[in-house]
């Protein structure tokens, strides 16, 4: 006989069950319902180890919010109740709506929770750059005040009258609002066909059929119910919850809509062959990878492998009156940026674009959660694309962080690509005491040969602290031809870094118009020729994180008195070479020879 | 008369010649295809098919007759309209309305506002962006159109010619916000793209850089014949000599989103749409209101007439006429003919 | 079904699935019964001892003999939450003792992972399952506990190539849990580094600070979590207490070279590594095949991560990697193959957690779907196994059944 047999309470006691607690999903929280996220004057890590600020680096940010005046908290409604609906936060869009010269900033907002409880308080708003260095905001007085439970935001002329639109994704009904050029917006969601009924995160806006006109990509996320969300159960939270991860929602499908030239689109996700699935969208960028001459799209998916759409010629046999359709072929897979060099999908949030090693092909740049690297795709000249995150030095700093909107500039003006990113975890869980909640923001120097150096601590007190970051725009906001920044947060208002770094060298700006090609010059490629390093600069569809930045084009000179060729390729094929190139903000016009030098406005 | 329309199988019918492109013409087809809808679309005729019919002033295509007035065809109702930005009244009283979203230009009759001409539904298509309307020196129409960088004179008959562009180089004119012209004919234009002010000939032809202003919004002249210019910049009221001198008239930003200018006499007057008012200015003086708030919401273009100042309102979708003494009353009555350069102010 | 189980279960423990050797290496089996010793075991009073000579009496009906009282003594201290005291009766109790011997292992090793002691409680549990092995006297339930508290064990420890065979067992008799199916079919797509993982390592740690296997794992969590200086010092004070071409060793610093981004260094770990053998961590040879890969030995590297995925055929960066490679060489059918699979894999990495946590029958199907995609055929069949544990019913699995019977026709 066997002896007594141990109880099973006894096999059971104490015992951790199997090795599913080695997995990552669900972390035991211990936050507390009634925590309060620290406000910007005392924003500090989760963890008591507060770096010290290292001297000066090649970068200077400086936080101009409050002296320009830019006020803005997005409306959250974070109840402590761990909805993943609270995750996404915002964006931002740099336009210049009234044409005055001076970049205007508008910021998506959300609301209460469901959205029948919407209160009517809460609008998206547009801050005008009324006058040098200060913002207003003018969201009444546009007309484009509404509250939806907003994300990202999409800048471009949709209607090529020379002002920019504005296309506003949410969850639930998305918009579409229409510059009337006079100061105020009218908004032709219905009449465009275009409202959805999905959780998108972000847009594009871009021409994808080549007839010049603005076609629209939206990424959507999940499928999610804001009368019943989703909550995850977990014992060693304070509260019992933890914010349940996207692998437990079902995926929603993009949508790709296609411009009929009169106001209206129509839905052409299938004709086009927009058929990824698995499909949890966060972010987006187009732009012609492989230069083929026909825009392709990537969809930076959460948690699921992306998607690298190449685009490919029109149907030339389309119906009068109706948009040629573009066909796309999903080929990641295929030809890379589907997953990291592990075999692994990312759950990726935001993407860049920029000839990061100079070699002339724009290559991609995808944010990450935390304790997983973000990863830098190399464009193998038009072949495809390959992971060479960990020959850039970007995997190691952004292990401890969770990135969200991201951007290539040349901060400095020394021709090279720099990078930033703003990061903030998408749950409070500060209580394991691992996990932090707000994140330092990241901006990298390139060092040439395809390398990077995290200058965040030596680039001004904003990258000193710690945020929950989520949208981030550049824009040129003084004009004095230094790459600014914009970035939205959760829980804290946005904020304004004016970059008054010492500079190599001069810049010149250039803002392109289509004539032929799409108004706002959507995917015209800017080829910097004549240096010993010769590089491209373009303008993408989408970009960052739920968020839209300045189009025009930034060429840094180091430390060269010209350019020696700018040579511009517009989206219809058409291309307007610039000799020997002077310092200086200018505007081309497709078809035109010579660019037209712009004063821009002065700052102190 | 119905005709083929060479580019599209069906039956079309011209709406209005839109440009000389020397040895071509443009002509703007409708294609009805259903009750209230149409696609609209631009087509090149040969000079060959084209003949000068009596009593003409410009030629006409003769493979359909030019249809003149499109008021049957309006995708609006008549009267109604949809997002009016710029107005002018000619000699014999009749106003003129630049409607931003009909797209196109009405014009009052006896019975209230018809569009007088319809631009193109389709974006980055003639007059699918009117932005601003003048009347040049022969009293015909001028219209400021974004969505092709253009400039068209407007006959009394309705048809349309481009005035500054050429088939192989894009028009120099990206935003045309506010026309004026000088008592040469010499047309200026405002252009928020390049933030320039632009010369065109009388007759049309290339344009000149005339001024660097940011964001110009609104232009006119002055009995001295020195060009009132109303903008984004730094200064928001500058006055401009023939010669291309300038001076400033309001120094700084008292405006928050001025529109439009028009001068009588020794003084100005501005729309500033956020402020939902019109300002007087005179120089030396800071400007001073004549008329705010209700019913006004946002003033954009404005003009002169003898009884006042007339005011469009694109967020009212009404005209206004607002008295020199600040008085404010409906403008879209019909009204008689008017002399704009007799009216005095107060 | 018990008795089949029981049978079943010693022939796979006999059999091994590569476990045996492993169970026998450290297993220790040097506690026999010591006599008439009347020496106490730590902890224990003749009080206390003779307070449980009398309760077994009184229970039994009989003079208990020593390891009789030892045993009673035992689980009362465990009922008292005593563990450390009940772990020293317990391993008084000799391992060839008819009664009490296997139980005693058994307990030993819960009560060692209660009281943090990684390294002992492993050597209790594999103790235990070679006693099974060479005697079944247990039910089959303890067997498969134990066999779970390994696995647990090799996961905290990112011990995954040792953790494998003891999942095979689990498979073989069907007892898998949906969690337990995931991580044997697809190791490498789940996250290891999760927090929960990472504090009872550090638990382990606190009891035994110099345990080098812990040490080693937590080189793994610290290094994913971009900590690289104190994974770095973990590293080196391993140093000395292993021989240097230890793999375990080589392969955490591997891992930390790599994603610390010291390339120089990681080349230079490669090129000393020692010749290859088949039980060497996969993490040995996915580098040495990358490092191939990366001097353009495109046709070595494509036989390195072809020895992974003959061990392990849903190895994600052996799949990934193996794809671009073979597209170098030319082999473009064989290349669409791999990134065909690496596409899959990406999807079934998002529905692991809707299987292992939530038991979602639509995301099992899914992922039986997915890997009849990838031709993962014998993954697919495993899911579908899962699937009909978890009842799930025949209008769902029955069409990924068919296309799997189709496909194994082919």
């Amino acid at each position: 006989m066997i002896a007594a047999r141990v109880p099973s309470t006894l096999l059971l006691a104490g015992l951790l069950v199997g090795c599913g607690s080695a997995s990552d999903t669900e972390q035991p929280p211990t936050v507390t319902p009634t925590d309060n996220v620290k406000t910007t004057a005392e924003n500090r890590d989760a963890d008591s180890n507060v770096p010290e600020a290292q001297p000066d680096g090649p970068f200077r940010f400086d936080d101009v919010t409050s002296a320009w005046n830019v006020e803005f908290e997005r409306m959250d409604d974070i109840a402590g109740s761990h909805r993943l609906l609270e995750a996404n936060g915002g964006g931002v869009g740099v336009l210049d709506y009234d044409r005055d010269g001076r970049p205007d900033l508008f910021f998506t907002n959300g609301c209460r929770l469901p959205l029948r409880e919407r209160t009517g308080e809460y609008t998206h708003q547009l801050h005008r750059q009324s006058s040098d260095g200060q913002f207003e905001d003018v969201t009444d007085e546009t007309g484009l005040r509404d509250e939806t439970y907003g994300h990202g935001v999409a800048v471009g002329d949709v209607d090529g009258d020379g002002f920019d639109d504005l296309y506003v994704c949410a969850y639930g009904r998305n918009e579409l609002w229409l510059n009337n050029g006079d100061g105020t917006f009218v908004q032709t969601t219905d009449e465009a066909g275009v409202a959805g009924n999905s959780w998108s995160s972000s847009a594009a806006l871009a021409d994808l059929n080549r007839d010049g006109l603005l076609d629209l990509y939206v990424v959507n996320y999940v499928l999610e119910n804001d009368e019943t969300p989703r909550l995850c159960q977990n014992a060693e939270s304070p509260d019992g919850f933890v914010q349940c991860p996207p692998t437990l929602f079902d995926a929603s499908d993009d949508v790709l809509y296609l411009s009929e030239g009169t106001g209206r689109f129509v839905d052409a996700t299938d004709d086009a062959g927009i058929d990824g699935v698995d499909g949890k969208g966060l972010g987006v960028a187009v732009l012609d990878f492989d230069r083929n001459g026909w825009p392709d799209v990537y969809v930076a998916n959460d948690g699921t492998p992306n998607f690298l759409y190449l685009g490919e010629p029109a149907d030339a046999g389309h119906a009068p009156g109706r948009p040629a359709v573009p066909r796309f072929r999903e080929s990641s897979t295929q030809v890379g940026g589907s997953v990291d060099r592990d075999g692994r999908p990312g759950a990726s949030m935001g993407v860049a674009v920029g000839d990061f090693d100079q070699d002339g092909w724009s290559d991609l740049f995808l944010t990450h959660f935390h304790l997983s690297t973000n990863t830098l795709y190399r464009n193998l000249e038009g072949s495809g694309f390959e992971d060479v995150t960990r020959t850039t030095g970007l995997g190691p700093p952004s292990r401890a962080v969770l990135g969200f909107g991201t951007e290539f500039a040349d901060f400095d003006n020394d021709r090279r690509l720099d990078l930033v990113v703003t990061n903030g975890h998408v749950d409070d869980r500060r209580w394991t005491g691992r996990e932090p909640y707000q994140m330092r923001p990241q901006v990298f120097a390139s060092l040439g040969g395809g390398r990077f150096e995290d200058v965040s601590l030596a680039s001004g007190s904003y990258f000193e602290k710690a945020w929950v970051g989520r949208g981030l725009a550049l824009a040129d906001l003084d004009g004095d031809r230094r790459v600014d920044l914009v970035v939205s947060h959760q829980r804290t208002p946005s904020v304004a870094l004016r970059n008054v770094s010492e500079t190599t060298g001069p810049a010149v700006l250039l803002e392109l118009v289509g004539t032929r090609s799409n108004r706002s010059a959507i995917g015209a490629r800017v080829h910097v020729e004549g240096w010993d390093e010769e590089f491209t600069r373009e303008v993408p569809g989408g970009a960052s994180f739920q968020s839209s930045s300045d189009r025009r084009v930034h060429v840094g000179m180091g430390d060269a008195h010209v350019v020696p060729r700018l040579r511009v390729v517009w989206p219809s094929g058409r291309t307007t070479t610039l000799d020997e190139v002077l310092p200086g903000t200018y505007l081309l016009v497709e078809g035109h020879r010579f660019p037209m030098p712009l004063e821009p406005p002065s700052h102190d | 008369m119905a005709a083929d329309c060479p580019l599209t199988s069906g039956h079309c019918v011209p709406i209005s010649l839109l440009r000389e492109y020397g040895a071509e013409y443009l002509v703007s087809c409708r294609r009805r295809r259903a009750e209230r809808e149409s696609t609209d679309s631009a087509v090149r005729v040969p000079e060959k098919d084209v003949s000068r019919p009596r009593g003409l002033r410009q030629p006409v295509a003769n493979r359909a007759a030019l249809l003149l007035a499109v008021t049957a065809w309006a995708s609006s109702s008549a009267g109604e309209f949809v997002h009016p930005l710029d107005v002018v009244v000619d000699a014999e009283g009749t106003v003129y309305v630049a409607d931003r979203r009909l797209p196109g230009v009405w014009r009052s009759t006896k019975t209230g506002f018809e569009p007088f001409v319809v631009g193109a539904k389709r974006f980055r298509e003639p007059l699918n962006a009117v932005r601003c309307i003048a009347l040049d020196g022969d009293g015909r129409l001028l219209v400021g159109d974004s969505a092709t960088r253009e400039v068209y004179r407007i006959g009394s008959k309705g048809h349309v010619v481009g005035l500054t562009s050429k088939p192989s180089e894009p028009g120099a004119i990206g935003i045309p916000n506010d026309i004026a012209v000088d008592s040469n004919g010499v047309i200026h234009v405002a252009d928020l793209e390049s933030h320039r002010i632009w010369r065109v000939p009388a007759r049309g032809g290339k344009p000149e850089e005339f001024a660097s202003v940011r964001g110009p919004r609104g232009l006119d002249f002055d009995e001295d014949g020195r060009l009132w210019v109303v903008c984004h910049g730094e200064d928001q009221v500058l006055r401009f000599t023939p010669d291309g001198r300038s001076e400033v008239v309001v120094a700084g930003r008292p405006f928050r989103f001025p529109n439009d200018i028009v001068v009588v006499g020794e003084t100005a007057y501005v729309t500033d749409g956020y402020a939902k008012s019109v300002l007087a200015v005179r120089t030396g003086e800071r400007p001073n209101v004549l008329r705010k708030g209700g019913p006004l919401s946002n003033p954009v273009g404005l003009t002169a007439r003898k009884d006042g100042l007339i005011v469009v309102d694109s967020r009212a979708r009404r005209l206004f006429r607002v008295g020199f003494d600040g008085t404010i009353g409906d403008a879209e009555e019909p009204v008689g003919p008017d002399d704009a350069t007799e009216h005095t102010t107060e | 079904m018990r008795t089949t189980l029981l049978v079943v279960l010693s022939v796979v423990l006999s059999v091994g699935i590569g476990v045996g050797t492993w169970i026998a290496t450290n297993g220790d089996s040097d506690r026999t019964a010591d006599g008439d010793d009347r020496g106490l075991p730590d902890g224990v009073t003749l009080q206390s001892f003779t307070a449980a000579e009398r309760e077994f009496q009184a229970n039994y009906g009989r003079e208990p003999d020593r390891i009789d009282t030892l045993s009673w003594l035992a689980e009362r201290l465990v009922g008292e939450g005593d563990a450390a005291t009940a772990v020293a009766c317990f391993r008084e109790i000799p391992d060839d003792d008819p009664r009490y011997g296997h139980a005693a292992r058994l307990q030993e090793g819960q009560l060692l992972l209660k009281l943090h002691k990684a390294r002992e409680a492993e050597r209790s549990l594999r103790t235990y399952l070679r006693l099974e092995r060479d005697e079944p006297r247990s039910p089959p339930e303890d067997v498969i506990h134990a066999l779970r508290l390994l696995v647990d064990l090799c996961g905290v420890q990112q011990r995954l190539e040792d953790q494998r065979p003891l999942l095979g067992l689990l498979a073989a008799v069907d007892a898998q849990s949906p969690h337990e199916t995931m991580i044997f079919l697809f190791p490498t797509q789940h996250r290891w580094v999760g927090g929960d993982a990472r504090k009872r390592l550090e638990g382990f740690l606190e009891t035994t600070p110099d345990d080098t296997n812990l040490l080693l794992a937590r080189v793994h969590y610290l290094t994913f979590a971009g900590e690289f200086e104190a994974a770095a010092r973990d590293l080196e004070s391993c140093g000395d207490r292993l021989e240097p071409d230890d793999l375990d060793r080589i392969s955490a610093e591997l891992v930390l070279l790599d994603e610390s981004g010291r390339l120089e260094e990681l080349e230079a770990a490669v090129a000393s590594l020692p010749a290859y053998t088949e039980r060497e961590p996969w993490i040995v040879t996915l580098h040495r095949g990358r490092a191939a890969a990366r001097d353009g030995r495109h046709d070595e590297a494509v036989v390195e991560f072809e020895r992974l995925l003959e061990k392990l055929p849903t190895h994600g960066p052996a799949t990934s990697e193996i794809a671009a490679s073979l597209a170098v060489l030319g082999r473009d059918e064989d290349a669409a193959f791999a990134r065909r699979r690496t596409s899959v894999l990406g999807r079934v990495s998002n529905r692991l957690t809707r299987v292992s946590q939530y038991g979602e029958a639509a995301a099992l199907v899914d992922m039986a779907g997915l890997c009849l995609e990838g031709d993962f055929l014998e993954e697919a069949a495993a899911l579908i196994r899962l699937g009909e544990r978890l009842g799930v019913g025949d209008g769902e699995l029955g069409s990924v059944r068919e296309r799997l019977a189709e496909k194994d026709a082919r």
